[in-house]
């Protein structure tokens, strides 16, 4: 990825370039001898020795291979920070960005690779492939339409439709030759900068590759994130543009719009600075850092292995491989945010929760960012079988089917009197806009009436493992505990429910396991996980529903939950209103549970670098396709069903919740 | 004041002011090729855009930096050539932009240098330029554009202009190049000097300009006119005038004359729903201008795009009847110069 941009005193110039580089080993100086290596020679100072502004690691502990030097030497894929870049082009303050000798890093370490951006590419051919395509970039004459990557199917193509034509010289552009060697996507854009003349600079972001291939069938996905953050700037740069012409009237001169008055040779005085910084024209000192997350995010989606896609020298093997791996690594991330959000919680309220939880009790996160309820909820998911999560976290209007939903502060929810909820509010406590952190504090505005004694054994021991100091050590021994309890619950369920026995029969059995008696309402809810179908996008005939015994609830059960879920829900207008723009914003606006290690979250984009989900944006997408598709089909066939009483449509939402 | 003979526009007469071996010329696709180079911020597009876009010079302070090379063929007008403006941050002999192309088909080199500006750095710029330009094509005509002429004084001029001149024929001295003809001129958009600087610069690419000039000469001789330009009307050159030495102040009455009509026209002209309009022009346009100093200014239209305007004194222009008999075949001769250039182009 390279930022470019036409100055007015140096011409065309790249300003700042992020490269991915593979994690291959560490980078030796060629002249290392033994004696070094033995470390009987003391090893000489590097005389030169890039400065490294930031380092975000993703995936360390867990799938780093690569064994350090030192502890003080960081490895940084196979690229040798002692090795001076040469830049031969003249710069001013406005081509200049992260500065001659320093980077910013981003290591992910579960795809093997390194993210190094600095002001120059780091070696000789990207230096001068970038130097070429920032060239002809700025040379073109024709740029496809910004609409181009939002045509549907059934719209006509760029060249004969009525809007093909580019707004002064923004657009995207899309070249290479075989002979170059590499193939460049881009958007041309023009940033609103009051003292330059015509007030605009041109800008260009772009994304290179040797691959013709790849950017070919990525291109709308990286156009996608390309525009959107070339919109971003443009936002900023037109506030500080509107906010200098109010305040500072006496430096800048407005725009010609009120030129109509000057006469004969009267010319406005205009105090031009061709020299200005990007980081002044978008108002935002940490805007190449900020920027450098979202070039890391636009290579991540560009790297990132499709299943549905084959490429000379990759195999469906590696493909596979991978994308375990990447499921692996989202469980994992979102084990540690179960761990530290069930240290904000108290601990009775957290063991009426996880009851509440595994019986199939619905929960509800309330919180205006969407990325934050996302993740609040995906990690209560660890704790169930993939099959019987049903996630929504960006829901508009209350909705039963799903038992983990997250909606916004305004949506109003269902009353105690009519469902038994869990209702937790994510209020922000910090804001770091810069590094886009945040950090939240979890309220517990509603539990569950009932409370089930004795504490089914499930439970018991997820929060025994959660008080295990040993668990606690690293996030994946924790993984492994939940994992482990999980399964062996599961097991039971099925050994149990392959006998189909009465309900008697089963509390009976449980007693034999040394369960207790609440296990049962556990075992109704988790038996449904081995009766879901994979999701294979086929539907399902109604002579192919598995059957279920139709026996009639035992008096001795407890008294369940008050749930009626068979009674339609007439879809009601969300009263939050306010709902522009709020993707982006709150796509924009991650969080961090962990009070350790806040990492900068990248950009407003599905393939976000420090998030928890590296493959999707929506961490409740879970790689398992076995999900079941709906919660409300599972209540439906319970025998729960026949303890609950009929609502009306007038209790519907009477109160707020 | 005579009646012209149409005899007097026979071949034998045009052909004795062909340029010697016109038809013999490489001409592609007929269009010639203005090379405009110059340092950053010297003006070169604001000279483009306020000779052939009609931008006022006051909004040229807002036009925004030339980030890439423009080339814009110029229509809508008599003037069918197209202008390749290279930015001051590029080097215009860069191989990426095939300099031989560009400069094999180049009729003009125009120069743009920022007389309030620091000079050594363009001239250095220039001379490089101009030598490479010449090793491509020496048919090439290299003008050279002293711009920004406005806010200095006369003597200032004068000594900018000679210090340019001293340099640039130093160093093409230096390379043995000192037979390479330079023209200058001193410029600023805020006046007409840029229009009459363009007007000479698009005469040298006119094939047809010694006949034009003699169907004029001949014209103001029966007509008794005192000075008569042939105006392409859209971009307010000139692209042939008479013998008589050029005169600003007439160049500026004739611009002034050409606004004038060009707006009364697009209110009140003719307007043929057939066709779309030229400026309200069509070929019945003509408009008489009569001034306080015994002249008149008379312009009559000879096609779409090419207007003759002449000054004359008040007494002849009485004898409109043969200013319009003399008109029409001055008009039916260019219209042959003409013609006999484009059969010798599809010829070729």
């Amino acid at each position: 990825m390279a930022l470019c941009h036409f100055c007015e005193e140096h011409g065309p110039r790249v300003v700042m370039t992020t490269q991915a580089l593979k994690r291959t080993g560490i980078q030796r100086h060629a002249n290392v001898d033994e004696d070094e290596e033995k470390g009987e020679k003391k090893k000489e100072e590097p005389r030169y020795k890039m400065d490294i502004l930031s380092v975000n690691e993703f995936g360390k502990v867990d799938f780093d291979t690569i064994p350090q030097i030192t502890d003080e030497d960081v490895v940084f894929a196979s690229w040798d920070r002692t090795i001076e870049l040469v830049d031969d082009e003249s710069r001013c303050e406005a081509c200049s960005s992260v500065g001659p000798n320093a980077s910013h890093i981003a290591n992910d370490y579960l795809a093997g690779r390194s993210y190094v951006t600095t002001q120059t590419a780091i070696n000789e051919d990207a230096y001068a492939v970038t130097q070429s395509v920032c060239f002809k970039a700025h040379n073109t004459q024709n740029l496809l339409p910004l609409t181009l990557t939002s045509l549907e199917d059934d719209e006509p193509t760029p060249s004969t439709s009525e809007s093909s034509k580019t707004e002064d010289g923004e657009g995207i552009i899309f070249f290479g030759k075989a002979q170059d060697k590499y193939t460049a996507v881009g958007r041309m854009f023009a940033l609103k900068d009051a003292k330059s003349r015509g007030f605009k600079r041109r800008y260009g972001l772009l994304c290179i590759s040797q691959n013709h291939q790849l950017l070919t069938w990525k291109f709308k996905d990286i156009m996608v994130e390309v525009n959107m953050t070339a919109d971003l700037l443009k936002l900023s740069a037109e506030k500080v543009h509107d906010c200098e012409q109010e305040i500072d009237k006496d430096q800048v001169i407005r725009s010609g719009q009120v030129l109509g008055w000057i006469q004969g040779h009267e010319q406005p005085k205009i105090e031009y600075d061709t020299s200005r910084s990007f980081t002044k024209i978008v108002g935002n000192e940490e805007a190449f850092f900020t920027l450098h997350r979202d070039c890391v995010s636009i290579l991540q989606i560009l790297l990132k292995p499709d299943a549905t896609m084959k490429f000379d020298g990759m195999s469906n093997l590696s493909v596979s491989r991978y994308v375990e791996r990447a499921a692996e690594a989202m469980a994992i991330a979102a084990t540690e945010d179960f761990a530290v959000i069930s240290k904000k919680i108290e601990q009775p309220e957290l063991k009426a929760i996880l009851i509440h939880l595994v019986r199939g009790g619905q929960m509800i996160c309330q919180c205006d960012y969407a990325p934050v309820r996302s993740k609040f909820l995906f990690a209560f998911s660890v704790l169930l079988p993939n099959t019987l999560v049903d996630i929504a976290s960006d829901q508009r209007k209350y909705c039963i089917e799903k038992n983990l939903l997250g909606v916004d502060e305004c949506v109003p929810l269902p009353t105690p009197e009519q469902y038994d909820l869990v209702i937790i509010k994510l209020v922000k406590t910090y804001e770091n806009e810069c590094y886009g952190v945040a950090d939240f504090d979890v309220n517990v505005v509603r539990l569950p009436e009932e409370q089930l004694e004795p504490v089914p054994s499930v439970v018991s021991k997820y929060l025994g493992a959660l008080e295990n100091e040993i668990a606690h050590t690293t996030t994946s021994i924790l993984h492994k505990a939940l994992t482990t309890i999980k399964e062996e619950f599961m097991t039971l369920v099925t050994s149990i429910s392959s006998t189909y026995p009465t309900t008697a029969r089963i509390a009976a059995l449980l007693k034999v396991h040394s369960k207790p008696v609440t296990d049962l309402h556990v075992y109704q809810f988790w038996k449904l996980a081995k009766l879901r179908v994979p999701r294979n996008g086929k539907l399902i005939s109604i002579s192919e529903e598995p059957s279920f015994p139709s026996k009639p609830i035992q008096d001795d059960l407890p008294t369940t939950r008050k749930v009626s879920a068979s009674i339609p829900i007439p879809a009601r207008k969300s009263v939050c209103e306010d709902d522009v723009g709020f993707s982006t914003l709150s796509s924009s606006m991650p969080s961090v549970f962990s009070s350790t290690n806040s990492l900068p979250i990248g950009t407003p984009s599905t393939g976000s670098f420090a998030q928890t989900s590296p493959l999707s944006s929506n961490p409740s997408s879970a790689p398992d396709s076995s999900r079941r598709g709906s919660f409300l089909n599972s209540v439906e066939n319970s025998e729960v069903l026949d303890q609950c009483r009929p609502v009306s449509d007038d209790d519907l939402f009477a109160t707020s919740g | 004041m005579s009646a012209m003979q149409p005899d007097q526009y026979n071949s034998e007469h045009y052909n004795n002011y062909e340029d010697p071996g016109s038809d013999e010329e490489a001409v592609g696709d007929g269009r010639p090729t203005i090379v405009i180079m110059g340092q950053k911020r010297s003006g070169k597009t604001s000279i483009r855009k306020v000779v052939f876009q009609k931008m006022s010079p006051n909004e040229t302070v807002f036009c925004e930096s030339t980030p890439r090379v423009m080339n814009e063929p110029i229509t809508g007008s008599f003037i069918n050539l197209q202008t390749i403006e290279f930015p001051g941050q590029l080097d215009a002999f860069d191989t990426a932009f095939n300099p031989k192309e560009v400069f094999s088909t180049c009729g003009a080199l125009l120069f743009v240098i920022d007389a309030q500006a620091d000079l050594p750095e363009a001239l250095r710029k220039m001379s490089a330029a101009m030598i490479r330009a010449y090793n491509i094509n020496k048919n090439i005509k290299f003008e050279v554009f002293v711009h920004k002429v406005d806010g200095l004084s006369e003597e200032t001029r004068m000594a900018t202009y000679r210090r340019i001149f001293q340099k640039v024929q130093d160093d093409l001295a230096d390379h043995t190049l000192d037979n390479i003809y330079i023209t200058y001129h001193m410029t600023s958009i805020y006046d007409h000097s840029i229009f009459e600087a363009f007007s000479k610069v698009i005469q040298k690419l006119v094939r047809q300009l010694p006949a034009l000039i003699k169907l004029l000469d001949m014209f103001n001789t029966a007509c008794s006119v005192e000075k008569s330009y042939l105006f392409d009307v859209s971009s307010k050159i000139y692209v042939a005038t008479d013998s008589n030495p050029p005169d600003l102040s007439t160049y500026e009455l004739c611009c002034d004359m050409i606004d004038i009509t060009t707006d009364l026209t697009g209110i009140y002209g003719k307007i043929d729903t057939n066709a779309p309009p030229q400026d309200g022009y069509n070929l019945e346009s003509q408009s008489v201008v009569r001034l306080k100093v015994n002249q008149v200014l008379f312009m009559k239209q000879v096609d779409k795009y090419l207007a003759l305007i002449g000054v004359m004194k008040k007494e002849p222009f009485e004898k409109k009847g043969l200013i319009d008999y003399n008109f029409q075949i001055f008009k039916n001769g260019v219209t042959a110069v003409f013609e006999i250039g484009r059969l010798a182009i599809t010829r070729h």
